[in-house]
């Protein structure tokens, strides 16, 4: 009971609280070079005209199948990679073209968490070092002060203070993945990018991981970008869901409404797929055909309608704008555009 | 659903022990295993990684390395044959023929150099007295049955030029091949997409319901259990810790391990602020506890026991084995089932 008034209240503030992030008509394309010249013969659209906003204390989630460009979406957000075009608002401020030191000192405001804990943290560095180099990079604290503050990180990630003193081989993944989501946090940041944060740990352990980022995010009013590709975790983490197919946003919406009232077919089909944890509820089931198409080589029209299951002969011509058909949900498909 | 009718298990794995040597010394991967599979049966095998479930389906296969593991103790039997005893040369007459496996990773399981064709058909040339003419019909049909369009064509492609779903469907029609009794899939949609695994799960359950197989279906997600399986078998550390149908699986848990496990999973049809963890991480192969219960330093529901007593795998309902000193009749603290109030 407690706990549905707690989110109940929760989503009464958010419809109050201020946009901190809006990304506008954001496009990513990778060139593809060919023949002996080495000549630009097209583009990978990994992330194709997205818009999306973010209020202060939310957790957006982003789902898609792989290759759907959700990582690259989310990395572009952060200014990791350079847009091809569009716009990213943070906290009011355009920092789509911001470089050098100005792009340095906003970045303190946004942090990520990798994937793969295994890969992200490297394996010569003690913890304390790893969680502190960020704090090192923008404060001139005394040697004293920072391990104070990198001790207390740990403690509040579920880790010990002694562990400043050991390096990563010596963690299990869920651990290690602690050290990643320490370090985005050393400098307060306002948002954090969440990579398939716990896709690589075991259900057990990625409970222990889902638990402390929600926590984390009550006590430090913090902003979430969660990207995943399973649906049921996404669920569980965000306010909102954005789902991302061959690079285009197909269906943006509030959580309840995406899971109870799916309304792109993509979003249908997906949702349906997913095995339920629950033998004696078999629910009807939507089978896509084939496989998701090459980016480089995508449908024409709505990118959707090759295994679409209701496509119609306009949908080979016509690209579908993400449009509000409901209140809080926004779809991109010609089966609502009339309405 | 009703497995009564069969009597005679198709394969039966008695006190099986399989260990790794490591700096010389023999670490036993899991221990104690017993499990049967019966004609016909949809068998899940769920644990975390690390629980033993490839081991014990690398056993059965008799595909661990030679030179540095070993089955210590017990017996496979398939079809009332011990297969621990074969040698090399009669496995080989088992594998693909009565027993096909299926791996998790489409894209190394194929050899990348060979087209699907020639892959395909070594499997008929190894095990039936075909000619090439026959066995090309064959492989076509073959891909047909798995449900790939225009097999003509694919049949002549290399590996690297199918998506991961298709890979993994020619690794089914491979397996297929012989019209095997058992199929032991490890992991088979672990590496794909949640569409692509959808089609593969169908696929899967299409085939064993035609050619009346059995399937031994290895996973970590319980999801898939719940969809395909007709009995689970839970591991934990090298151990089985419960073995129920399916239902009661999922409705009544009996081990304290499978109920946390199935608290931990974030489902689409509930809302809860806050998952059921379980604490701590599952010990090394060096560190396991050689007394007492595996589970118990991450057991919410531990008692003074669990350490010192090692429990067996016994029947605690009609049909339901755990391996728990909560439903051990003989001990003062537990009275079989009715100890389920204890709080989390």
């Amino acid at each position: 009971m407690s706990v549905q008034v707690v989110s109940e209240k929760k989503k009464k503030n958010l419809d109050q609280k201020e946009i901190l992030l809006e990304v506008k008509n954001l496009k990513k394309y990778y060139p593809v070079h060919a023949g002996f010249f080495r000549r630009k013969v097209g583009d990978v659209k990994a992330v194709d005209d997205i818009s999306l906003t973010l209020k202060k204390g939310e957790t957006f989630g982003l789902v898609g199948e792989s290759g759907c460009g959700k990582s690259t979406a989310g990395r572009t957000i952060l200014r990791l990679t350079e847009a091809t075009e569009g716009q990213i608002m943070f906290d009011g401020e355009d920092i789509t073209d911001l470089g050098g030191s100005a792009l340095r000192k906003a970045r303190q405001d946004f942090q990520m968490v990798f994937q793969d804990p295994y890969a992200s943290l490297n394996p010569k560095m003690m913890v304390g070092h790893l969680v502190d180099e960020p704090i090192r990079n923008y404060t001139n604290k005394s040697h004293k002060a920072l391990k104070a503050d990198v001790k207390e990180l740990l403690r509040r990630v579920g880790l010990r203070e002694e562990d400043y003193y050991k390096y990563p081989h010596e963690f299990s993944g869920g651990q290690r993945q602690r050290i990643g989501i320490a370090r985005a946090l050393a400098l307060n940041p306002k948002l954090i990018v969440a990579d398939e944060p716990v896709s690589a740990l075991d259900v057990s352990i990625q409970s222990q991981v889902l638990n402390l980022l929600k926590e984390l995010q009550n006590e430090f009013d913090l902003t979430y970008l969660f990207i995943a590709h399973d649906l049921s975790v996404v669920k569980h983490m965000s306010d909102r869901i954005g789902i991302m197919y061959l690079g285009h946003l197909v269906e943006v919406g509030d959580k309840d409404a995406i899971y109870k009232e799916p309304l792109h077919p993509y979003t249908q089909a997906l949702t349906s797929a997913i095995p339920e944890p629950d033998p004696l509820h078999k629910k009807e089931r939507i089978i896509l055909e084939g496989d998701v198409p090459s980016p480089q080589n995508p449908p024409t029209g709505c990118v959707f309608h090759t295994r679409c299951p209701v496509a119609m002969p306009k949908c080979k011509e016509i690209v579908p704008q993400l449009k509000e058909v409901r209140p809080n949900q926004q779809v991109a498909c010609l089966l609502y555009e009339d309405e | 659903m009703v497995l009564n009718q069969y009597d005679n298990d198709l394969l039966k794995i008695k006190n099986l022990h399989t260990g790794f040597i490591i700096d010389g010394e023999l670490h036993n991967a899991i221990v104690d295993v017993n499990l049967d599979v019966k004609p016909k049966e949809v068998v899940c095998v769920v644990g975390e990684s690390g629980c033993g479930k490839s081991v014990m389906s690398l056993s059965v296969m008799q595909l661990l390395p030679k030179q540095n593991s070993k089955i210590s103790a017990g017996e496979i039997l398939f079809n009332g044959e011990d297969l621990t005893k074969k040698s090399d040369k009669e496995m080989n007459k088992v594998r693909g023929k009565d027993i096909a496996m299926i791996f998790q990773e489409p894209m190394t399981a194929l050899n990348p150099v060979f087209t699907i064709g020639s892959q395909l058909m070594e499997v008929l040339f190894n095990h039936l007295e075909i000619s090439k003419k026959e066995a090309r019909e064959k492989a076509i049909v073959l891909l047909k049955q798995v449900g790939i369009s225009r097999p003509e064509k694919i049949i002549d492609e290399y590996p690297h030029q199918l998506s991961g779903g298709m890979r993994q469907r020619v690794m089914i029609a491979m397996a297929i091949a012989l019209h095997p009794k058992l199929l032991i899939a490890d992991e088979p949609t672990t590496a794909l997409d949640v569409t692509v695994q959808a089609q593969i799960l169908e696929l899967l359950k299409d085939i064993q319901d035609k050619e009346d197989m059995a399937i031994m279906l290895i996973t970590h997600d319980l999801g898939v259990v719940a969809e395909m399986a007709d009995r689970v078998i839970v591991m934990y550390a090298g151990q089985v810790v419960e073995t129920s149908n399916v239902v009661e699986l999922f409705t009544k848990p009996k081990h304290p391990y499978t109920e946390a496990l199935l608290g931990s999973i974030p489902r689409m049809d509930q809302d809860e602020e806050k998952l059921n963890s379980i604490e701590g991480v599952v010990p090394s192969l060096e560190n396991m506890p050689q007394v007492g219960c595996r589970f118990a330093d991450r057991c919410p529901k531990a008692f003074g026991d669990c350490t010192k007593v090692t429990p067996q795998l016994a029947e605690v309902a009609d049909g339901q084995y755990a391996r728990c000193l909560l439903y051990d009749a003989c001990h003062p603290e537990t009275t079989s089932g009715e100890k389920e109030e204890v709080k989390l």
